[in-house]
């Protein structure tokens, strides 16, 4: 019974802070990013289990672009986000190409996709970096925090909608766009 | 005519008795495979400071079945690593064909190994370990050790199946969640009861030495002889049996081509769809048994294995065949043996090469219209042939 109160205790302490649900704000918004391009492509009934692939090829992109760009002096954070748009496009038109021209059932295209996007980014970062967990020798920056102008200044709403990353809010837009 | 007979070559010779179907098959296997082979030269020119030294540890790494630095206790036997590596997916491979001939989606083999590991595990550090200084016979432990893998492993992947009969929800969904929950139940396991190890921060209890050396016999200090490369092979030609010399394995096949077809011929679809993924998961939970009993002498699960999706590749190099599963087990633990052999050697850590060479492969395998082209002539070609045949024999007898 000890583990059950010290579990609610704990609980019962994070619920308050405000901090606690900006993280659940700023956490939930790769997944919903996610889940907004597995549900495009649903609608056509087709399930891209790829996503994961390309999510892990783009983000490897964005960072090598921005870093080569200069970093964030120079604006590299926008060249990455461009950058690793047009990789997860192109890679959203291999699995196309793979599913609909070459006839490939598109749940197996996804899980080679997974496959080759997983081994293509720890090779393509060891080739180009000399490592190969993660890329932190390089500095590529990242993208702004908004303020957003009067909700920032109320107490406990501004602490917990303000200040996201750009990429946070453009997700949550998204879902009303879609 | 008999002139003419000698003169075919040695192509005609071999590939002559077989239909265009098969042969055409053949070919792209082939094209497939040298695509991805070229793919992972490629790889290796661009990646590898020495790169004609890394090529020869990745086409021939493996063959040195004697390495001399074994006998003086440095290093690995690069053979018994290409036997070793083959073991999880003679496994894997046979459990995915069987349930993808049925067409159920199940990616749960993952977690059935998982849970398989975990049982296995579980009884040997009660009946041999010194959990208890129990000290039971090695080789009844390590029966009843696969035993109860068998019998987790069907449980965790019966449950995305029971979902489906009650509620209709879909195999695929549930099933790759489960793999976390296995996961988490795993995890559970070893940091919160007293399976883990009180010294040890991820470690279970260890079982005695004996239990392993059931499954692994020393044939001198250089050689490995693998018990579970013969359980591997003994489940390959059971299931390949199972799927194509039962009266089950036809129920299944029938209702994976076509399950209006198989329902109304009176295969009871509900139940061919268990059964199929319980038969799954039992492999599955053998594997993690074998696996674990192999290699180790304790049990250590904190992560996803990876072998799950490795079943679902070799389920698609083997065309849901469990025949074609030695072959294909064997080829892919030859390139990742050779890669893992490749990046012991320094400047070149870059065996996730693999996966490159696998999931090309895996594309190229799967496309029907790849080089539909060639298919066309090559039909064509083999109608222009047996016309001209008939004509020449309707010659003859007109002569």
């Amino acid at each position: 019974m000890g583990v059950i109160t010290e579990i609610i205790n704990t609980i019962s302490r994070v619920v308050v802070l405000p901090t606690f649900y900006y993280m659940i704000i700023m956490s939930a918004a790769p997944i919903l990013l996610a889940a907004l391009a597995c549900a495009i492509a649903l609608k056509a009934n087709a399930i891209n289990m790829g996503t994961e692939g390309i999510m892990t090829m783009s983000a490897l992109v964005a960072v090598l672009v921005s870093s080569s760009v200069g970093g964030q002096a120079k604006g590299g954070p926008w060249l990455g986000l461009v950058a690793a748009i047009i990789v997860g496009a192109f890679l959203g038109f291999l699995v196309s190409v793979f599913a609909f021209r070459l006839k490939i059932d598109i749940i197996l295209v996804g899980i080679a996709m997974n496959l080759i996007c997983t081994g293509a980014s720890v090779f393509l970062m060891y080739v180009l970096t000399g490592d190969r967990t993660t890329t932190t020798s390089l500095s590529s920056g990242t993208l702004p925090q908004v303020a957003i102008p009067l909700i920032k200044d109320i107490p406990v709403i501004g602490e917990i909608l303000s200040g996201h990353y750009i990429l946070t809010y453009v997700a949550y837009i998204l879902v009303f766009v879609m | 005519m008999s002139e003419k007979k000698e003169t075919k070559n040695v192509f005609e010779k071999l590939f002559g008795g077989m239909d265009v179907e098969a042969r055409f098959g053949l070919m792209r296997m082939a094209v497939a495979i040298l695509i991805g082979l070229g793919t992972a030269i490629i790889l290796i020119l661009i990646g590898a400071k020495n790169p004609l030294e890394s090529l020869k540890y990745f086409f021939l790494g493996p063959l040195q079945i004697f390495n001399p630095n074994v006998a003086k206790g440095i290093g690995w036997n690069y053979f018994d690593q290409w036997i070793q590596s083959a073991i999880p997916l003679l496994f894997t491979g046979t459990a995915i064909c069987i349930m993808f001939s049925a067409n159920k989606f199940n990616l749960g083999l993952e977690g059935a190994i998982m849970m398989g590991g975990l049982s296995c595990g579980w009884v040997c550090c009660l009946l041999d370990g010194d959990i208890q200084a129990a000290n039971a016979n090695p080789v009844a432990c390590a029966i009843l050790g696969l035993l109860v893998s068998m019998a987790a492993g069907a449980l965790i992947t019966s449950i995305p199946a029971l979902l489906e009969k009650k509620w209709g929800a879909s195999i695929m969904v549930t099933s790759l969640m489960l793999n976390y929950i296995a996961l988490y139940i795993s995890r559970y396991c070893l940091f919160s009861t007293n399976l883990r190890d009180t010294k040890t921060s991820k470690y279970s209890w260890q079982w005695t030495e004996n239990v392993v050396l059931t499954f692994r016999k020393f044939m001198g200090t250089r050689f490995t002889l693998r018990l579970g490369f013969f359980i591997g092979l003994a489940i390959v030609v059971i299931g390949w049996a199972f799927l194509f010399k039962t009266k089950w394995g036809f129920k299944i096949r029938q209702l994976g081509q076509n399950p209006s077809f198989a329902k109304y011929v009176g295969v009871g679809i509900v139940g061919t769809g268990i059964l199929v993924q319980i038969i799954g998961g039992a492999i599955g939970g053998l594997c993690g048994a074998t696996v674990i009993l192999g290699n180790y002498n304790y049990y250590y699960g904190v992560e996803l294995t990876g072998y799950g999706w490795d079943g679902v590749t070799m389920g698609i190099f083997a065309g849901n065949n469990p025949k074609k599963v030695l072959p294909a087990a064997l080829f892919i633990a030859y390139i990742r043996a050779g890669a893992s052999i490749m990046a012991t050697q320094p400047g070149d850590p870059i065996n996730e090469l693999t996966k490159i060479v696998e999931g090309v492969i895996v594309l190229f395998l799967l496309a029907e219209k790849f080089l539909a082209k060639t298919h066309r002539k090559m039909i064509v070609e083999e109608a222009k042939k047996k016309q001209a045949l008939k004509a020449e024999a309707a010659k003859e007898v007109t002569e």
